[in-house]
């Protein structure tokens, strides 16, 4: 019981900061006239879903987490075509979730070599960052209008080369998201050992719970204030 | 087996990358081919956009990105000399080959801005094809 607490209060977490960071670092970037999509997926899809891997290796946690974070895109209030993204995100969760459940062992003993981890990032990013592109090509036409496969098709070419650069930026995020794994961050050990006694960590459920509020409270105010 | 999953992911990373790299020096081709013009076509005949401009007036329309200003798409397909433009569907290309295919309800909602971009007020930003090259009519 207390461990499917602790994996919702992760999922909760995870998805909270990707989709606010979605949001709020997409819409920025986007201002900017930067490819916002590649850097989101490419580095902070990646660094968030790896990190949340790594820390609690549960299978099934990455799509929930995508789900999370669509659920909370649909509430931007900033960029049209909410629906599409939102689902395109849960979609990018699902793909990482395939990838790894296929490719990783249960103790990550392959990405040992900083060889394999480039390899598994660029393939992974490259992937995620495709697979949403084409989903949100699909579903975009198919909410307003209609879907016409020869648009897609004819677009594809720009999808794969778009995902070069998701793929390259994949390859350096989930290296970064191993690095970051080894710092002890208050939400990786609920219970750990300090001057030869058993502790826990108290502050696991405060800061898990109370960073996703945060999160909800300042979209949620935002698309509030834009809709009235 | 004859390749171990750790062998397998350096093969599918170097094929993703070639695939990128392939597609985007065909992207780049494409678009140079198509970014040396300063014509628009309009159901098989070329438009100079500058004339285009100086015989349609220009509105401005709101849209979640802001005002954008551009001649509206129904007076284009007019100027073209479409003689039932509501019998039709029309397909939006880009320089990129990106390709959006609208309505004519949607055409009478959207503009065409002096940049070639189409802004539609009414419709998600992935309709919002860039670099137009060419509006392809099409049977409905």
């Amino acid at each position: 019981m207390k461990n499917k607490m602790r994996i919702f209060a992760l999922i909760i977490f995870f998805g909270s900061i990707w989709g606010f960071s979605e949001i709020f670092i997409g819409s920025f970037l986007a201002d900017q006239e930067l490819p916002y999509g590649i850097i989101m997926t490419g580095f902070f899809a990646m660094i968030f879903l790896t990190l949340s891997r790594i820390i609690y290796n549960q299978k099934g946690m990455q799509i929930a987490i995508g789900i999370t974070a669509g659920a909370l895109k649909y509430f931007n209030p900033f960029v049209g075509g909410n629906v599409c993204s939102a689902i395109a995100i849960m979609a990018e969760g699902l793909v990482f979730e395939l990838i790894w459940n296929y490719f990783m062992n249960y103790d990550f003993s392959q990405l040992k070599s900083i060889k394999m981890k480039i390899s598994v990032g660029i393939f992974t990013s490259y992937m995620v960052y495709v697979s949403g592109f084409i989903l949100t090509q699909i579903l975009t036409p198919l909410i307003y209008s209609n879907f016409y496969f020869e648009n897609l098709i004819s677009f594809m070419p720009q999808i794969f080369s778009k995902g070069l650069f998701a793929g390259i930026i994949g390859g350096l995020s989930i290296p970064i998201a191993f690095s970051l794994s080894n710092i002890n961050l208050s939400l990786k050990d609920k219970i750990y050992y300090r001057e030869g006694r058993l502790r826990i960590n108290r502050l696991f459920y405060p800061t898990t719970f109370g960073i996703s509020a945060i999160c909800w409270i300042i979209v949620l105010a935002n698309w509030y204030i834009f809709i009235s | 087996m004859i390749f171990s999953r750790g062998k397998i992911i350096h093969i599918l990373a170097i094929s993703v990358i070639i695939l990128g790299i392939i597609s985007t020096i065909y992207v780049n081709a494409y678009k140079e081919k198509n970014n040396s013009s300063n014509e628009i076509i309009i159901n098989g005949n070329s438009f100079d956009i500058s004339i285009i401009f100086s015989n349609i007036n220009e509105i401005k329309i709101i849209t979640d990105d802001g005002e954008k200003s551009g001649i509206p798409l129904d007076q284009l397909i007019d100027y073209s000399g479409e003689n039932c433009p509501s019998c039709f569907k029309y397909q939006i290309i880009g320089s990129d080959g990106y390709k959006q295919t609208v309505t004519w309800q949607d055409m009478e909602n959207g503009v065409l801005s002096l940049d070639r971009i189409a802004f539609f007020p009414h419709l998600a930003h992935p309709f919002w094809v860039r670099d137009i090259i060419e509006i392809e009519v099409k049977k409905i």
